[in-house]
């Protein structure tokens, strides 16, 4: 399904989309654009209000600090252990496309 | 449980009572001691089972959401929450971090020698605290006359029947109010201001604080943030000078900062046990707890469960390099009462232990082994070191 337009979303930054049962996060760094499901895995928090690291294409969750990647969702920091679900992009034409399960 | 080898021994007898008698009365303190990991994380996160209060008391001190649970919790939480959310950090307070400790560090690098606990370890979180706050939080030794007061006020609702705590208490007690009053005045002074400030200003739909919540949370917060994360310090640069192989994996690796410091938090949590009490008749390993009940979650003995670690008595900073095989330590809590200071206390600490390996070349533990003290806070009382001078502060 469509989740948005490339340019909706800030570069090094990132749009939550109102999509699936959860929302998911879209994250834009550089030329790379990721989605992941927009809840945090330790306490249910928004990731859409985290912190991007854009050097290591991780994003932190605003509440506690849990650190997923981008690519893989994999935790990377307490107090998140489990990954967070990410979501296969495809942009054409400007558009952000993901396949959402 | 207060005595010198309680004291002494405390993860030794903890790992007893962990396998002997996983949920044990004791009667001096009345209360039931938890002390299996998966039990201490139910005690902790289940507010449906156990709550911070007896089910029948009121809060009795405004503005301290640790006291809450629920719904009354939720929305006093969720006025302060912002102010220590990741992004609010990392944006107004990082950048401030490297001034800030190599400015700590400066005014003892050409001495060669420090007491690293009232130097350093406390000196930063209260320096932290104070900007966060926006109030020039009074300087020592008022400000460490709070944190001794708050510290016996703890220790007193942890053992209420203790007739010297409960002495002590009155004393002290002025100290703490004076301190929580000053919080107040010296806020309207500074401009900008800071949490106190935003404190006042009522978000839409949600009702004004009163005067006493503000200062009670003020309160709350400045003992909390301070005590705490100067004792996580404090306890990480121990730990790290005690297992010198340790210090040289880290040194090699600087990607291993973070899991050190989770692995610092995990080996002597700053809060070794929380308060609980059931909200109902509940029962925990096959030992009844009656409604209204105390209840002590120790984190210290939950995260040295074999159950759970791997040789969990030894230090090892890579221990967290993967966090995906691994189960939190539990020095942070855990469910809604998660602590709302544990990313700051997690950043402070990283800069902290950080800069001071950075900065003073061969330092090292001087004097005898240094003691842990504390009851429900826990940390090393004193922790005197040496180090190769440094020429600081010569413009160039």
């Amino acid at each position: 399904m469509r989740l948005c337009a490339v340019e909706d979303v800030p570069e090094g930054g990132c749009l939550r989309v109102e999509a699936g049962p959860a929302g998911v996060v879209v994250v834009r760094v550089g030329e790379r654009v990721f989605a992941l499901k927009d809840r945090c895995t330790h306490a249910g928090a928004r990731l859409s209000e985290g912190w991007i690291d854009a050097a290591d294409c991780t994003l932190e969750c605003p509440e506690h600090g849990g650190r997923f990647s981008l690519a893989t969702g994999e935790a990377l920091a307490f107090p998140a252990n489990r990954p967070v679900a990410t979501f296969d992009v495809e942009v054409r034409d400007g558009e952000v496309f993901a396949r959402l399960p | 449980m207060r005595s010198d080898d309680f004291r002494a021994r405390r993860f030794e007898i903890l790992a007893a009572l962990r396998e002997q008698a996983p949920v044990f009365w004791h009667e001096e303190l009345r209360a039931f001691l938890v002390t299996r990991y998966d039990d201490v994380l139910t005690v902790l996160s289940d507010d449906d089972l156990f709550v911070p209060l007896h089910p029948d008391v009121e809060n009795p001190s405004p503005g301290n959401f640790n006291n809450l649970y629920g719904e009354e919790h939720r929305a006093l939480r969720g006025r302060v929450a912002p102010e220590f959310f990741v992004g609010t950090l990392r944006r107004n307070l990082e950048p401030q971090l490297p001034e800030i400790v190599g400015g700590v560090i400066d005014g003892f690098a050409d001495r060669g020698e420090v007491e690293l606990v009232s130097s350093y370890a406390r000196v930063l979180p209260s320096t932290v605290m104070r900007r966060l706050l926006g109030a020039r939080l009074p300087e020592d030794p008022s400000l460490a006359r709070f944190e001794e007061g708050m510290e016996v006020l703890v220790e007193l609702h942890c053992d209420p029947g203790h007739p010297e705590l409960a002495s002590r208490s009155e004393d002290v007690l002025p100290d703490v109010q004076s301190f929580t009053a000053q919080l107040l005045a010296r806020e309207q002074d500074t401009p900008g201001g800071g949490i106190l400030t935003r404190l006042h200003e009522c978000p839409v739909d949600a009702r004004p604080l009163t005067e006493q919540e503000i200062l009670g949370l003020g309160a709350i917060l400045a003992f909390t943030l301070i005590d705490t994360t100067g004792r996580l310090i404090a306890s990480a640069v121990h730990a790290l000078l005690a297992h010198p192989e340790q210090a040289a994996a880290l040194r090699d690796d600087p990607a291993l900062l973070a899991p050190a410091i989770e692995e610092a938090l995990r080996w002597q949590p700053p809060i070794q046990f929380k308060i609980r009490h059931a909200r109902v008749d509940t029962e925990l390993q096959g030992v009844p707890i009656p409604r209204g009940a105390k209840v002590y979650p120790f984190i210290g003995a939950a995260n040295r469960d074999p159950r759970v670690y791997d040789a969990p008595d030894t230090f090892d900073v890579a221990r967290f390099r993967e966090v995906k095989s691994q189960k939190p330590h539990l020095s942070f809590g855990w469910g809604p009462h998660f602590c709302i200071g544990a990313f700051l206390s997690k950043l402070e600490a990283q800069y902290a232990v950080r800069t001071l390996f950075e900065r003073l070349p061969g330092l090292r533990l001087v004097g005898p082994p240094p003691r842990y003290v504390g009851f429900e806070h826990w940390g090393p009382e004193s922790l005197p070191m040496a180090f190769d001078p440094v020429t600081v502060g010569v413009p160039s």
